[in-house]
């Protein structure tokens, strides 16, 4: 006696005979699962991460920056309703010097919060012990800058503070939820090695800095239902007078906010990614078991005679969906634990965490299981109507004769002298118009998927080209610890190397217009500028009107504002002047929210006079160690950036990371591309079988008959090629809408070479496929083919 | 009729060997599933003849056909088409070997569904050097108005007559119909025969009829009777009948 009931022993049997088929499939459904399971997972085990680490550290609500208050102002914050705590502190940037290397780096010295149980944006200690607030000199270096710089407790280096050279001990390592991602201020990416936070106890920092009973910045953290934008207002009004730039909320927090970007990434690969498999998944299904019917006719009829019923001879079709679910499901479940866990292992390089551990939630496994094993029997139902609705007697009647007509293209005369094969071909596509389609759809799936992936990695290049080659092309950035009148032009021309220097101004502004605003930075450059382009849609450049407003794109978006519209225009330091400025013109720019104007305009604004607070420098690469030197010994005048060679890193980082990414989604549209051709190859032989023996049998080789499996499937690949580009259109624009933040926007930049280059993999794929299925022509038994019949 | 030994010649050949067979042996499968199809056939087969092989189920008609035809090789023995060792061809030859010599007419037509008659014919016409034209050879079937209805819309019998076009069409010098008239009723069974019979007598062709049918007997040169894979008899008919003149 078998285990099996007889109808499962067909249907184990079945899956065998199919078993080419099966695995196609079944790594279509695979690839939806993995990627759910992978991107949702991940998104859960940062998003818990994140949760715990901010709830267990007290992360703050708001945050502002100022330029000095007395600590007696704390008092009124902590007054603001709705907030429950309050913690100040003393923030600066500085450059930061480690023997032996050339180039300044810069650091962010913060004091450290206190030693309380209840410390906002506590410390997680990693290793070492705190300063010793009697000790001057000590530090507690974060976990990144420690790491990338082989720093441990014990390591020494030295800050420039307010003009002198202080040497620091590092006493120990720590972590903080401020700084999960660690980004310099200018900076598109982290770069560890040249840009650290480290904490000093606040009255050894304060002395140095000249804080001494003040504080320039605070965090706050809210009572449960308090309203944020109340908040963040009060907290304007109270610190306005002491040169506050505006608070903000977590949503404007670096770290928080470049967090909250990769999230949306990962939801954004969630949803369009797996669907996009399912419904490939539920068509292959469909004309799989659609085909199984059709060749199992009498079989179906005899089981209806015995008396099966029909809902069981549907649930016999259904269950081998289920059965290549199920398979899916597992390879599925184990790939995208394995993508998961390697993604987060590199969101470990990222993201600072005490604790990051990929777990996979079990329902998630249930949701990837529910919604592959839906689109299975859904594409599998559809097909057993057809079971359903035969009678046992027509069933075990041989199907009458195949009926075809000469196709429309032939009928309207466009298809001529095509030769006997290519009729062949042409009319079996026509014959079956919704299974052609569906052939031709999931062919066309793929190469969309294709060219919006390839498209993105292509955008992601422009985006970067863009922002260091036409909107930041400085090699240099130095900020001056103070504004500095315009005389200061001419003392950064002299330092060593430097072939053009231009001054810049950024001032943090609200804008408004109409019921919306929006807090940015307004950067004023001057006219006739090298260093920095702003380009229209069109790719014009286009030259900074002597008062007016240039916008980009996302940030008139924001504001709803188009040129010509009046914005009013808030400054959040200094005098807080304000005023009203019309936009002239709106500008493509992708990294973050931009906003220009000349800088003689921008200081006419807030009434400052001519000055500047940042150069741009032009170097001689063969003196940039002259003016590292030179700039080390004349602290106390700015920070230096380097922004070459930040391009040089990311491009690196792009690089790696855009290979592996090319070949994740290359692999996975070869998998559909592969399993759709693959599927439409097997049942046109298997529909074909008779004929394709018959031919051989009048004398035609095997090559000439493979040709006719080959052409139709070239035929099909063909069609779905416009088509796809078409998809892969759509797909990059929905990909650009839904992957876009404020901190980047995606640009459009699908080239012909990506429609070519995505083609070809479709191209290689689908003949691969069908490669495989032509070599079972070569085992065609011609005899016992002849013998059955149709 | 004469004769009635199982001899490897049909008597009095007037006319040159076509096919030479020697000891063919084919066994399907292996130990003791073994099933032995032929049992060492020696027949000679001679231009321009009209053979008849009649045997009951499973006596090993077909597959001599398979193997005449280059569909099928023997396990053992030796197969000679003209001066052409079948037994020694490669796949490819064999295949080419169908392609210029063979013409073949099944039970069950074997017509391409997607074809008309006409691209039906065209599609040996198209492998040959001289072949009959296309509508010359449904013409010749009596199928001159039918040329472009496709498969399903013709009857079985002409279906079966398209099929026939298309074995003929290629001029080959060697026709093979295995229970041509199987699936047809008499009166279209013997227009069938009665366009192969016409195929033989003004083209030459040399030309193997499997059939259950005893009747159709009558039409052949040659009678060869099957039994247990084995040839159990050759009758030499001394006059033809036509084809008209059969029923059953």
């Amino acid at each position: 006696m078998s285990p099996l009931p007889a109808l499962d022993l067909k249907l184990v049997r079945d899956m065998w005979h199919r078993r080419g088929q099966v695995l196609a499939i079944a790594l279509v459904i695979a690839s939806a699962v993995a990627t759910l399971v992978m991107a949702l997972s991940a998104l859960r085990s940062l998003s818990d991460a994140r949760e715990a680490y901010y709830d267990r550290q007290r992360f703050a609500h708001v945050f502002v920056t100022l330029k000095r208050a007395p600590e007696s102002v704390a008092a009124r914050l902590r007054d603001i309703k709705g907030v429950a705590q309050v913690e100040t502190r003393v923030a600066r940037l500085v450059t930061i010097e480690i023997e032996g290397v050339t180039e300044p780096l810069r650091g962010l010295a913060l004091s450290l919060p206190e030693r309380n149980e209840t410390a906002l944006n506590a410390l997680v200690l990693r290793s070492g012990r705190l300063p010793d607030p009697d000790r001057a000199g000590e530090v507690l270096l974060h976990e990144g800058f420690a790491t990338a710089n082989g720093f441990g407790p014990g390591a020494t280096f030295s800050a420039i503070m307010n003009g002198r050279k202080q040497r620091l001990t590092v006493t120990g390592v720590a972590l903080s939820p401020e700084h999960i991602y660690v980004i310099g201020p200018g900076d598109l990416v982290p770069d560890n090695k040249r840009y650290g936070v480290f904490w000093m106890g606040r009255e050894t920092l304060s002395a140095i800095l000249n804080y001494e009973g003040a504080f320039n910045d605070a965090s706050l953290r809210l009572l449960r239902g308090a309203v944020t934008k109340d908040v963040v207002a009060a907290v304007d009004h109270v610190l306005g007078p002491f040169g506050a730039a505006g608070a903000y909320d977590r949503s404007e927090q670096g770290s928080h906010a470049f967090l909250e970007s990769e999230f949306g990434q990962l939801s954004a690969m969630a949803g369009i990614i797996p669907p996009i498999f399912l419904i490939v998944a539920a068509f292959l299904l469909y004309s799989v078991i659609s085909r199984q019917i059709e060749t199992q006719r009498q079989e179906i009829g005899l089981l209806k005679a015995f008396g099966y019923s029909d809902a069981a001879v549907a649930w016999h079709f259904i269950k081998f969906a289920v059965a290549v679910s199920v398979l899916g499901l597992i390879l599925g479940w184990l790939a995208g634990a394995w993508f998961g866990y390697q993604v987060t292992e590199l969101y470990r390089e990222y993201f600072r965490f005490p604790a990051l551990s990929f777990a996979i939630a079990p329902d998630i496994l249930f949701t990837s299981a529910a919604v592959s094993l839906a689109a299975s029997c859904g594409g599998a139902l559809v097909a057993t109507r057809q079971a359903m609705r035969l009678t046992p007697a027509v069933a075990m009647a041989p199907p009458r004769p195949a009926t075809y007509r000469p196709s429309l293209l032939e009928r309207i005369g466009v298809l001529r002298d095509l030769g006997t094969t290519g009729y062949m071909i042409v009319r079996h596509v026509t014959r079956f118009p919704a299974r052609s389609g569906m052939t031709i759809t999931g062919i066309a799936l793929s190469l969309g998927l294709l060219i919006a992936t390839l498209q993105f990695m292509d955008a992601v290049t422009l985006m970067i080209d863009s922002f260091f080659f036409r909107t930041q092309r400085q090699d240099v950035t130095l900020r001056f610890v103070e504004l500095r009148a315009d005389a200061v032009h001419g003392e950064v021309a002299r330092l060593p190397g430097v072939m053009r220097a231009e001054l810049r101004r950024a001032v943090g502004v609200k804008l408004t217009h109409g019921p919306r605003n929006k807090r940015v930075a307004i950067l004023g450059i001057d006219p006739g500028s090298d260093l920095s382009q702003q380009v229209d849609a069109a790719g014009n450049v286009v030259d900074l009107p002597p008062s007016g407003l240039l916008l980009s794109k996302r940030l008139a978006e924001h504001l709803d504002a188009k040129a010509g519209d009046l914005i009013d225009v808030a400054v959040l330091e200094g005098r807080r002047a304000h005023a009203s400025v019309q936009v002239t013109r709106i500008i493509d720019e992708y990294v973050g929210l931009s906003a220009y104007m000349q800088r003689a305009a921008l200081n006419r604004l807030t009434g400052d006079g001519t000055v500047a607070d940042s150069a741009w420098l032009k170097i001689d690469p063969a003196r940039e160690d002259a003016l590292f030197a030179e700039v080390k010994q004349t602290p106390g005048l700015f920070t230096i950036q380097l922004q070459r060679r930040a391009y040089f890193m990311f491009r690196d980082l792009l690089d790696q990371n855009m290979m592996t990414m090319v070949w994740f989604y290359v692999g996975f549209a070869s998998v559909i591309a592969f399993g759709v051709a693959y599927n439409a190859s097997r049942i046109t032989l298997s529909e074909r079988a008779h004929e394709l023996a018959t031919l051989r049998v009048l004398g035609y080789h095997k090559r000439e008959v493979a040709l006719i499996l080959v052409g139709e499937l070239a035929l099909l690949t063909l069609v779905s090629l416009p088509l796809g580009c078409l998809i892969g259109y759509g797909l990059a624009t929905l990909m650009m809408e839904m992957f876009e933040t404020d901190l980047y926007q995606i640009p459009f930049g699908l080239t012909p070479a990506t429609y070519g280059w995505s083609s070809i993999v479709i191209i290689i794929a689908a003949a691969f496929s069908c490669a495989v299925v032509a070599r079972r022509i070569q085992t065609l038994d011609l005899v016992r083919v002849l013998k059955a019949q149709d | 009729m004469t004769g009635s030994e199982p001899t490897i010649r049909p008597e009095a050949p007037g006319e040159p060997v076509a096919f030479r067979a020697r000891g063919l042996t084919k066994v399907y499968g292996m130990g003791d599933s073994a099933v032995h199809a032929l049992r060492g056939v020696d027949i000679d087969l001679h231009e321009g003849d009209f053979v008849v092989l009649l045997g009951p189920s499973g006596s090993g008609k077909s597959t001599l056909l398979n193997i005449l035809g280059g569909l099928d090789r023997p396990t053992a023995g030796t197969l000679h088409f003209r001066d052409r060792d079948l037994t020694a061809s490669s796949d490819r030859e064999l295949t080419t070997f169908r392609r210029r010599h063979v013409g073949f007419i099944f039970q069950f037509y074997n017509l391409i569904p997607s074809l008309t008659a006409r691209e039906n014919v065209a599609l040996v016409t198209e492998l040959v050097d001289k072949p009959l034209p296309s509508d010359e050879a449904l013409r010749l079937v009596g199928l001159g108005d039918r040329m472009d209805h496709f498969p399903a819309q013709m009857s079985g019998g002409e279906q079966q007559r398209v099929a026939v076009a298309r074995a003929v069409a290629k001029r080959p010098e060697v026709l093979l119909c295995d229970e041509p008239t199987g699936a047809l009723d008499s009166a279209t069974g013997v227009r069938v025969l009665e366009a192969l019979a016409e195929v033989n007598r003004t083209l030459g062709t040399t030309t193997v009829v499997i059939t259950h049918n005893a009747s159709i007997a009558g039409m052949a040169n040659h009678v060869v009777r099957f039994g247990d894979g084995r040839v159990v008899s050759i009758e030499t008919n001394a006059t033809k009948r036509k084809a008209s003149e059969l029923s059953w």
